[in-house]
């Protein structure tokens, strides 16, 4: 039997401020602190050295070994110095901190059009993308392993069901032939007949139907399907269970074979658009700026690298935020301090009030709210009250395992237990 | 600038435990106001001493034992007007002070405090006033008699509360429309069943409680009544007299929905409501006291867990979608 979508969170999403605002540009700063591990897997080899003259978009690292990803200059300038950084995201890396010299001298790199598969995964691997979903792996060996499974549909999941994220929209919104482009060169890449555009019922209709007119003038029939926005719906497992409940029944009764489908993000299809057809690598990632603390929440193009006091500053703050985040609300990591660099796996900047106050204690009075919200069907209530007794007998007995930290049970828990980083830690301490 | 770095979620739902026992402690204003109007000023009276005597004994046991303050959740506010509520208006003053005593210090914080009680405070509270002075527990002035803040009644004209009508087997004094306004000897506080509806219909919609517990419950009983009728008028009066009498209403919405008391599991719940209705026709029917709805509580609190792990077998079957999240 499969299991319906049940559980899951309504929010007040909280967009319309940042989404009715253009995209702004933001200018690439005077220094910019490139970790060289950007993403998932190895880091990549140093390509320059301290005092080393580097144009815009000139790479500075190779990440064409292994699994790893390339790393470009955003800016013309020099290498003033490479230190070694912990990057709350990306982990512990080497970082190059170029200054700029603001004469924005393009790296001009010997490229042909290519339209062959192979040309555009090497394309898309010489240019560094980062896949823009929570995972950042590179995005070439994501689109070999699509490759590999003979996809025949592209999803593009925009269903952003987040409070204040609205990236996705803002990009199909202004940059819909830019999306399209690279969604036919994916498509091309992948071998995949059929495209579906997935986004959720709160979206403004003309922002898909933009899309869909942009796909049609390329040759592409783009389908729509509305989610309800219930988070975690823009998961792509339970985008999969949405979209699909009826094939999944009926193909796990044959022999549990998954559609044949991919999901791909509207910023993946511009940064694989500009590698491909313009040769233009990924230094930059357009962005949501948003929480109560931000006086002008929008979304902006940011180089890669630049800091987040620098962002935060461009879009103003009305008073000291108690918490910043790099990513979305729900799964975000808040960061100790604002002299964090943006590296292309970050994809959202928020500036928040406390949701409590410190040293607030928490308890369990056992409502089952959590239980009730849960995408999952698990007990978060008791598997919080297991992890305080490190019972990892009785963990493994109520599925631990299947849980995907959402934070549903952490944010509707009246006692605001902490049950996610309960989970997380005790899932460290069991490896 | 101080950033606060702790884990995701980011963002908080407001409804913290303080909301959720504000939304429970408004419907039983309207109760306490309703009740004042039928007996007078005296359910004020045993309401305010009872809350005051939870509040201190909390504060007090806390205090004493050097820990954290916890009054602020209002949790014992709840359990105060639980407890007067459940009495008659005839209690001597001192009653809600030791019902007080006995849920605050000895179910409840001996166990841990809020979260951690096995045993509702509440229920428990009342089922050691019944047991120990069963005789002032259960007499019951007529519905008509008002009583003033401060004199503890001494004479006053008995009513008989259908409880113990059914139990004799007589036909009871009341309408069933006026048990659905409350207009009949019992609880102060529990009597009003159409205010108690009315509040169980605003907690279900503040998600505060879930129907699961009550619906169970009440069904149980309701089938029940209808199977083995005690009213001498015909099987449907049975089921309403049944539902309506007693405090059975006000413990399915007030009390057997306490979440530290109950599951949290969709079959655990289901389950949880069945055994309570079970119990309290049980000792309704063959009990020495008239009401079960209490101590049929007390009975299934302890299996709490085993019900939930119950739920939980089944809750776990079937398959997931096995999805690699790329």
């Amino acid at each position: 039997m499969l299991k319906r979508p049940r559980g899951g969170l309504w929010f007040e999403l909280n967009k319309t401020t940042a989404a009715e605002r253009p995209i702004a540009e933001l200018k690439a700063p005077a220094r910019v602190y490139l970790p060289l591990k950007q993403c998932k897997g190895e880091t990549p080899s140093l390509l320059v050295g301290r005092g080393s003259r580097v144009l815009k978009g000139q790479p500075i690292a190779d990440g064409s070994h292994g699994l790893s990803c390339s790393l470009h200059s955003p800016v013309s300038g020099t290498v003033e110095s490479i230190v070694e950084y912990n990057h709350p995201v990306g982990g512990k890396s080497m970082m190059a901190v170029i200054s700029n010299d603001g004469r924005d001298m393009p790296y001009k790199a010997v490229q042909s059009r290519t339209d062959s598969a192979e040309g555009i995964i090497a394309r898309v691997k010489s240019a560094g993308i980062v896949s823009s979903n929570d995972f950042s792996k590179p995005y070439w060996e994501k689109l070999r392993r699509f490759r590999e499974r003979k996809v025949n549909t592209v999803i593009i999941n925009a269903v952003e069901v987040e409070p204040y994220i609205c990236s996705s929209q803002k990009i199909m919104d202004e940059l819909p032939d830019v999306t399209v482009a690279g969604l036919e060169l994916i498509m091309k890449c992948v071998g995949a007949k059929k495209a579906v555009l997935a986004v959720s019922d709160d979206i403004p209709e003309e922002v898909s139907r933009g899309m869909v007119e942009a796909a049609h003038l390329i040759d592409i029939e783009l389908t729509i399907a509305h989610i309800p926005p219930k988070y975690p719906n823009g998961d792509e497992q339970f985008l999969m269970r949405a979209l699909f409940a009826h094939e999944i029944e009926a193909q796990m009764k044959k022999g549990g074979k998954r559609p044949e489908v991919c999901f791909v993000y509207p910023q993946d299809c511009v940064n694989v658009q500009r590698a491909v057809n313009d040769g233009v690598p990924q230094i930059t990632r357009i962005i949501t700026v948003a929480g109560d603390a931000v006086t002008n929440p929008q979304n902006i193009e940011v180089p890669i690298g630049t800091k987040i006091s620098d962002i935060l500053n461009y879009c103003g703050l009305s008073f000291d935020p108690d918490r910043v985040v790099l990513g979305s609300p729900m799964r975000g990591v808040a960061i100790q301090s604002l002299d964090v660099p943006i590296t292309k796996s970050v994809g959202a900047v928020l500036a928040l009030k406390a949701a409590q106050r410190r040293n607030t204690k928490s308890i369990c009075i056992n409502c089952g709210k959590c239980v009730s919200v849960c995408p999952q069907g698990l007990l978060p209530n008791y598997i919080a009250m297991r992890a305080v007794k490190a019972d990892f007998e009785a963990l493994k007995g109520l599925n631990i395992d299947e849980c995907i930290e959402c934070g549903s049970c952490a944010y509707i828990c009246p006692g605001r237990m902490p049950i996610v980083e309960l989970i997380k830690n005790i899932k460290k301490a069991a490896i | 600038m101080r950033l606060f770095a702790a884990s995701s979620p980011h963002i908080r739902h407001g409804d913290d435990i303080k909301v959720t026992m504000g939304d429970t402690i408004l419907p039983l204003l309207f109760l306490l106001i309703v009740a004042i109007y039928y007996t007078g000023l005296r359910a004020l009276t045993l309401t305010a001493v009872s809350v005051l005597s939870c509040i201190i004994f909390e504060y007090l046991y806390r205090r004493i034992l050097g820990k954290k303050r916890s009054i602020g959740d209002m949790s014992a506010v709840v359990t105060g007007m639980i407890i007067a509520f459940c009495m008659p208006v005839t209690a001597p003053i001192w009653f809600p002070i030791i019902g007080a005593f006995f849920a605050i210090v000895v179910v409840k914080q001996l166990f841990g405090g809020l979260g951690n009680n096995i045993f509702n405070p509440a229920a428990a509270a009342i089922c050691l006033l019944t047991v120990t002075w069963p005789g002032t527990m259960s007499t019951f002035p007529q519905a008509t008699a008002k009583f003033s803040p401060f004199a503890t009644p001494v004479e006053f004209e008995t009513g008989v509360p259908v409880l113990t009508a059914l139990k004799n087997g007589t036909l009871p004094d009341n309408r069933p429309f006026e048990m659905l306004i409350g207009y009949t000897p019992g609880n102060f506080g529990t009597s009003a069943i159409l205010v108690i509806i009315i509040a169980g219909l605003v907690l279900l919609y503040r998600r505060i409680i879930s129907w699961k517990i009550p619906l169970a419950y009440l069904g149980t009983v309701a089938v029940l009544a209808l199977l083995f009728p005690r009213c001498p008028s015909g099987r449907l009066d049975s089921v309403v007299f049944e539902l309506t009498s007693g405090s059975l209403a006000f413990v399915a919405v007030f009390m057997a929905t306490d979440p530290v008391t109950s599951p949290v599991t969709t079959l655990g719940r289901l389950l949880y409501g069945f055994f309570l209705g079970l119990i309290t026709v049980f000792i309704r029917y063959f009990g020495i006291y008239p009401e079960g709805a209490f101590f049929a509580l007390l009975i299934m609190n302890p299996f709490v867990l085993a019900l939930d792990r119950l739920g939980w077998k089944l809750k776990s079957k079937g398959g997931r979608i096995a999805y690699e999240q790329e």
